[in-house]
């Protein structure tokens, strides 16, 4: 008996052991960052020493602009004499990632965020305010009010402007033009009969690839609602979606839905994708579909005869065209030891020559006033057309809201169920106001 | 007698198409899409219309690709190797000791499985953060053996409780050490549940996403789930046709092991269900 319990505990020992082992392991990969952060510390201390910042984010992961960042790291290094560490991941898991980050602890220094995940991170209270990092004079001198405004949150400047512009309507001009539209369509019923034109010219192409699952589909679903008056929530933040205006938007998409002008099962990447081999007219996206057909193979100086942006059609002629804020911005953390380092990454990253790299490229818009002057921005025939709707956008209506994601599956799921039928446009409208009131 | 009547047969026959159908056809159209010119993608005919091999082709020849494969086998095996040996020491000591503690550590492995493994990530970000091992292999690798735990521990205990203690009485009765009793004649019995856990463990492995995404973001050591969807999944653009032709070739070296394996695996899982 006291044998087995010694051989318990030798056993329970070698389990401890054989852990241990496997955690002993450091690899050169992750000791590096430490020697570096280490070395940082005191380099912050005396300002002299080169230090290694930590910049996180997606678009460095993608391969439409994945040596966009190397050279913009580059640069940095090369003004600077810092190092400067990628860490990236996909564009839907960033928010979670970031947080992850920030919670454990791990060195973080600047990050890309995207409009739609910039509140999530605010709320969680782990971003600096750039109004102390770079000061409120220099923001103010190098941005527009209306852009800096997309990041302000309770007067702290949490969020950078880097690259904005609007989610409006895409269109192929080649289909159009086949479809006898050398003009796009400025009213719904101009709209619809575009795409009956295009529906008879090739009933193989998809009219209109709104987006009709998954976030986007929520994303797609507001500016339409607010073309025909209506809003999710009023300015006090009760819920006002079960209007007219909303009965009536809804059943202008199952009108769609039936002449076959949408379709089911269609997300943004699906309509890229389909707009891209040319089998879609329109659909919603923002600069970035840019990146998609150069990656397709059409070079960035002709990408606008394939896909060209327009102002959404409106209810009545002199309505104001609706579409959302789209963006990515760039903020900085807390509890980062070198802000004074990532803000310098900030200002190579807004810098002329860098942003209109990132433009002429990826079609990312600069947004400092002096870049968005630049000649070879405000002639791009691409960029005017998201520049035009950009005017009038405004952020989603749930930008701000921690249950953002919450709302949009609840009009996501409503407006399902109202284009398969299985949901009058009255009860689907009802039903998304009663489980929004809910939440 | 109801087994034998044409009603029994065509209703067990539609019970077999209908979840081979729910099981078959997703792995099917991924076939399919894999199979599909990037131009027909999104197009709807299911392996009648052109297809071709250069989706799988360009992912083979990937350098990337098969960085992220090698990755892969890496930590697959390392975590399923160590998620077996520390499984069997564990669950052999559950099945043939009897010490204090020895019930309500078994409960806490079993409770371990409550917790959604999503929830528990914060908490391994943090302690392989202050380990220094984020970014390595070996944070992948002690996750899934933590993961892979639970269930081997119990499921080899099992197995253990089958083999009689008189055969271990024997054992030492002609002189054998209890080292020697587990390793020489214990284990050798419990081989099948082993392999069972190493394939089970292996599939976690290969399968997982969230973990090797978050505590990995060296792109040269990202496995190939992470790899696969940071490559062809983007904000602009994803490309179906390289992400269901890779998903193709990542699923064969799992479906190899299992199905040399299988015979292990199914009894090795099915063993401890028939203890009296």
């Amino acid at each position: 008996m006291k044998l087995s319990k010694i051989f318990s505990l030798l056993l329970a020992l070698l389990l401890v052991v054989s852990l241990t082992a496997c955690g002993g392991g450091t690899t050169a990969q992750t000791e590096a960052p430490e020697t570096d952060a280490a070395a940082g510390t005191e380099a912050a201390q005396t300002a002299s020493e080169p230090v290694n910042i930590v910049w996180a984010g997606w678009s460095g992961e993608e391969e439409a602009s994945k040596d966009i960042f190397q050279r913009m790291m580059d640069t940095y290094r090369e003004q600077t004499g810092n190092e400067v560490t990628w860490v990236g991941w996909t564009w839907d898991d960033t928010a979670q990632q970031l947080l992850i980050r920030t919670q454990g602890g791990e060195q973080l220094d600047i990050a890309q965020v995207d409009i739609g995940i910039f509140n999530t991170i605010a709320a969680a209270g782990v971003l600096a305010d750039w109004n102390e990092v770079l000061g409120a004079d220099y923001m103010s001198e190098t941005f527009e009010q209306s852009a800096l405004d997309v990041g302000n949150i309770d007067g702290k400047q949490l969020g950078m402007p880097w690259s904005m512009a609007s989610i409006t309507m895409v269109y192929n001009p080649e289909i159009l033009a086949a479809a006898g539209w050398d003009t796009v369509p400025t009213t719904i019923a101009e709209f619809e009969a575009c795409m009956a034109d295009i529906q008879a010219y090739d009933p193989e192409i998809v009219p209109y690839a709104v987006s009709t699952k998954d976030a986007t589909c929520a994303g797609d679903f507001m500016p339409w609602l607010w073309t025909f008056g209506g809003a999710i929530f009023n300015d006090d933040g009760t819920v006002a979606i079960n209007s007219e205006a909303a009965v009536e938007c809804v059943q202008w998409y199952q009108g769609l839905m039936e002449k076959g002008y949408i379709a089911m099962d269609t997300g943004r990447g699906e309509a890229r994708q389909l707009f891209a081999q040319g089998k879609v007219a329109f659909y919603d996206d923002a600069v970035v579909a840019k990146g998609q057909a150069v990656s397709n193979g059409v070079a960035p100086e002709d990408v606008v005869k394939v896909c060209s942006a327009m102002e959404r059609p409106v209810l009545n002629a002199g309505d104001a065209p609706q579409s959302t804020m789209w963006g990515h911005m760039l903020v900085c953390f807390q509890d980062s030891e070198y802000k004074e380092q990532a803000a310098q990454l900030a200002q190579v990253l807004i810098s002329n020559e860098v942003a209109l790299d990132y433009f002429t490229n990826n079609g990312m818009p600069p947004v400092t006033k002096e870049a968005a002057a630049l000649e070879e921005v405000t002639s791009d025939a691409y960029l005017s057309g998201f520049m035009n709707s950009t005017a009038t956008a405004r952020l989603e209506e749930t930008a701000r809201m921690t249950n953002a994601n919450e709302i949009k599956t609840v009009i996501t799921e409503e407006l399902q169920y109202a284009l398969l039928g299985q949901k009058t446009a009255e009860q689907a409208v009802a039903d998304m106001a009663a489980r929004l009131e809910a939440l | 007698m109801f087994q034998r009547t044409t009603a029994f047969r065509i209703f067990f026959w539609l019970c077999v198409i209908l979840i081979g159908g729910f099981v078959f056809l997703p792995l099917l159209w991924m076939i399919n899409t894999a199979l599909k010119p990037t131009d027909l993608t999104f197009t709807s005919y299911f392996f009648t219309g052109p297809l071709t091999l250069d989706n799988i082709l360009h992912i083979v020849t990937d350098p990337k690709i098969m960085t992220y494969l090698k990755n892969s086998l890496w930590v697959s095996f390392g975590s399923s190797f160590m998620a077996t040996l520390v499984a069997a020491l564990a669950g052999y000591s559950f099945s043939k000791f009897r010490y204090r503690g020895r019930k309500f550590v078994m409960g806490m492995f079993m409770m371990s499985q409550a917790f959604p493994q999503a929830i528990l990530l914060l908490a391994i970000y943090a302690m392989m953060n202050k380990a220094g091992l984020l970014g390595s292999y070996w944070a992948l690798i002690i996750s899934y053996v933590v993961f892979t735990l639970p269930v081997g521990t119990w499921t080899l205990k099992s197995y253990f409780d089958q083999i009689p203690d008189s055969l271990m009485e024997s054992a030492k009765l002609d002189g054998a050490g209890n080292l020697r009793i587990m390793l020489q004649i214990v284990f050798p019995l419990a081989v099948p549940g082993m392999v069972s856990i190493a394939i089970y463990g292996f599939v976690w492995s290969w399968n997982d996403l969230l973990y090797s995404m978050t505590l990995v973001t060296d792109s040269a050591r990202r496995t190939l789930a992470s790899g696969l969807v940071m490559t062809f999944l983007g904000e602009a653009s994803t490309n179906w046709g390289y992400m269901m032709a890779a998903s193709v070739v990542a699923a064969i070296p799992v479906t190899i092991i299992f199905v040399f394996l299988q015979r292990y695996f199914i009894q090795g899982l099915t063993s401890g269900a028939v203890k009296g």
